[in-house]
């Protein structure tokens, strides 16, 4: 069973996604500040990432930036960030500090999302 | 001229809050109703797949428009940043072809891309000018009922010049004044393509903006009952060879 580390700030989405994240076989991890998700990235190990940038305490882009330059377990492991940013700045910010993907979320829905995730495990 | 920069400025900013905590709800809305036909909360008796569909439809729409009017906000505040490099207008035509002809061919209409001889090179903006060519063709398939829907890339001068061409049901005389204007709509028929045709006009309104920004221009020339013919010009990159 893959494990996501689900990093995502408003609660109807993490309740959204986990649900289908579950259904789909994930086993599903969550937190909702960037604080919370370095401490659970730095003692854990996990699958995949799956990465909100507007978060309180410390932003994505921190968290991703403080990720790829560790020596976690989870350092190298796939990024996806999932944000309502959607400007090509952004995204080259994210993709510069080592994001392997960048979705919109208003974009996509659950079932493409979990495609995309597939796709980065493969 | 204080006072009206200042309102602009709040009502932007309130676009930007607005849009933003609106897409969430939106979010949720799109993906419990996605799951829901998927079959992940069970079998979905066959009465409540059309009223989960339009929903669907109907979810689709609102994030549409609220993304056109979080794109129009960035653009009048100069927040969107246009890029200017070289790229080949007609391999993007070739990835944006695959798609749309997908869509054309589920309303059976004909989507003709000539073959150039040569690649035309232009210097611009290559996602924003993505944005237009999908949005003209979108346009150009959604209000096409028969025929067919045609893209053509060519040089003049110092510019390209790419056009959509359709044989829909053309634009007035009077429509096609105010066609690239903010909050046109051309039609108020709301029962066109189950409403995809209805809603706010921000998507040519958006188009002429990142052409203006990309220093081009955009215009109709239509007939109703004739169909109509969408063109835009960019700046020909150096190294471009006429045919």
């Amino acid at each position: 069973m893959a494990k996501v580390l689900m990093i995502e700030d408003d609660e109807l989405l993490v309740k959204m996604y986990s649900t289908k994240l579950s259904m789909e076989g994930f086993e599903v991890d969550k937190v909702l500040d960037g604080q919370e998700a370095l401490e659970k990235l730095e003692k854990n190990d996990y699958d995949i990432i799956l990465l909100d940038l507007m978060l309180p305490k410390v932003d994505g882009f921190e968290v991703l930036e403080k990720l790829r330059v560790s020596s976690w377990p989870t350092a190298k492991k796939p990024v996806v960030v999932f944000s309502n940013l959607g400007q090509q700045t952004d995204i080259d910010r994210a993709k510069k500090l080592g994001a392997n993907d960048y979705l919109v979320k208003a974009n996509l829905t659950p079932n493409e999302v979990v495609e995309k995730l597939r796709e980065q495990m493969k | 001229m204080d006072k009206q920069k200042k309102f602009s400025k709040l009502k932007n900013e309130f676009l930007d809050i607005a849009a933003h905590d609106l897409r969430t709800p939106m979010s949720a809305i799109k993906g419990y109703v996605d799951m829901m036909l998927s079959g992940d909360f069970g079998n979905v008796p066959d009465k409540l797949k059309m009223p989960l569909s339009e929903i669907a439809i109907a979810s689709n729409r609102m994030i549409k428009l609220i993304n056109e009017f979080l794109t129009i906000s960035r653009i009048e505040q100069g927040k969107i940043t246009i890029i200017s490099k070289k790229i080949n207008l007609t391999s993007m035509i070739k990835s944006i072809t695959k798609q749309m002809g997908i869509l054309a061919e589920k309303k059976n209409l004909r989507f003709c891309v000539p073959k150039l001889s040569k690649d035309v090179w232009v210097m611009t903006d290559p996602d924003k000018i993505y944005q237009v060519i999908v949005n003209l063709l979108d346009n150009a398939i959604t209000y096409t009922d028969k025929g067919s829907v045609t893209l053509t890339v060519k040089s003049d001068k110092n510019v390209a010049v790419l056009s959509v061409s359709d044989t829909g049901r053309g634009i007035s005389e009077k429509d096609q004044k105010e066609l690239f204007n903010k909050y046109h709509q051309v039609s108020k028929n709301k029962k066109i393509n189950n409403g995809k045709g209805s809603g706010l006009g921000l998507g040519l309104y958006i188009s002429r903006l990142i052409i203006e920004k990309c220093k081009g221009k955009i215009w109709v020339e239509s007939q109703i009952g004739k169909g109509s013919k969408f063109s835009f010009t960019l700046p020909l990159a150096d190294n471009y060879r006429k045919e």
